[in-house]
């Protein structure tokens, strides 16, 4: 994907916020980002076909999370140094932070966005079955991440590349809420 | 490494946005990245093949062995002075005696990258960490070294596919 891999939650959290306020202006809200916004009239299935077309001439790729564990530490690099931020990078990496589990969300809050998100999830999925995908539909995905990004359950370039990704059309919403459904679960 | 066991909701998060990454980029232009670094035909043409190798995880086909070789090709980039040979049978010695259902997949990639060394580099290791092995310095000694950092660098692939291992199934031609 192409990517402000170094996209802060201060950064992300503005755009979440400015979306709210003018949802009409997500071209270029999503575009100060860097996301591609695919077009307004399109369905789900439509979305693929030009994430596939855009997929291949002129989305850079090779922006993994991988790269940001190793980026400056690796390039030259004794070893033990390199294992030791490994270790640390590891921990970064996995993107989902344990305030998940230690309280960053109460139990009962946890429980609640759960039941939105599945809500959510069962009426995307018709939607998508219907190709009656909206841009107001991707608008509620993006600022339905907002707790999740500002209590630290989901690392912002993790949320980030989510966008992205249902933004340039490569995952349906329906995965994307899945997915997060599946963390606030565990 | 990684001092937290990844669960299987983050694997199959950092899995899915891997599968976004692959989908984006075309088969063909990895194939010629491969064709122009300078490995030798047999290598570049075995991980051609590579490339094609899909899993399906929880219902969803995923395109493992394109991510593999992204994540190869995105070592050797960032490490432009280590010798591209070098740095691919690294990184794919790591990988197999970190996740053993990938051996069989990789081996055709293997054989002809000459990664025999790999394993009495790993064996090596073992010994290392068991403190039954002097401290001299040679070329086993240099390859445990690269092999340790293609090790950091793909950790997080290495725990996201052990968190899944048991769902990854073979994909039915």
């Amino acid at each position: 994907m192409s990517g402000s891999t170094k996209v802060t939650k201060k950064q992300l959290l503005k755009v979440i916020d400015d979306l709210q306020m003018n949802p009409n202006d997500r071209v270029r809200i999503l575009g100060d980002l860097g996301i591609g916004v695919i077009g307004a009239g399109l369905g789900a299935a439509a979305a693929g076909t030009v994430a596939a077309i855009a997929g291949a001439t002129s989305i850079p790729v090779l922006t993994t999370a991988a790269s940001w564990v190793g980026i400056s530490a690796l390039a030259a690099t004794p070893v033990g140094w390199t294992i030791g931020i490994a270790a640390v990078g590891g921990a970064l990496a996995y993107g989902i932070s344990r305030l998940i589990h230690d309280g960053g969300f109460s139990e009962g809050r946890k429980r609640e966005l759960l039941q939105v998100y599945q809500d959510r999830l069962r009426e995307i999925q018709f939607k998508e079955s219907a190709e009656k995908i909206t841009p107001s539909d991707r608008n509620q995905f993006i600022t339905s991440l907002r707790e999740l990004i500002e209590k630290d359950a989901i690392a912002p370039k993790k949320a980030f590349q989510l966008i992205e990704a249902v933004e340039c059309g490569a995952m349906p919403i329906s995965q994307a809420y899945s997915l997060v459904s599946a963390i606030l679960r565990s | 490494m990684s001092t937290l066991t990844m669960t299987r909701p983050q694997a199959a998060l950092e899995l899915a946005l891997w599968q976004v990454e692959a989908d984006s980029m075309n088969s063909s232009d990895l194939y010629l990245w491969l064709r122009d670094c300078g490995l030798p035909p047999e290598v570049a043409i075995r991980l051609k093949d590579l490339i094609n190798v899909t899993k399906q995880v929880a219902g969803k086909a995923i395109s493992l062995g394109k991510v593999i070789v992204m994540k190869l090709i995105e070592f050797v980039k960032l490490h432009p002075n280590m010798a591209v040979g070098i740095a691919l049978g690294a990184m794919l010695s790591a990988l197999i005696t970190s996740i053993p259902f990938l051996g069989p997949l990789l081996a055709p990639v293997t054989v002809p990258l000459g990664i025999a060394v790999g394993a009495i580099v790993g064996h090596r290791l073992d010994l290392a960490v068991g403190g039954r092995m002097n401290g001299s310095i040679g070329i086993v000694e240099i390859t445990q070294d690269v092999i340790e950092i293609a090790r950091s660098f793909i950790q997080l692939f290495i725990d996201t596919v052990v968190a899944l291992s048991n769902e990854f199934q073979e994909v039915a031609v």
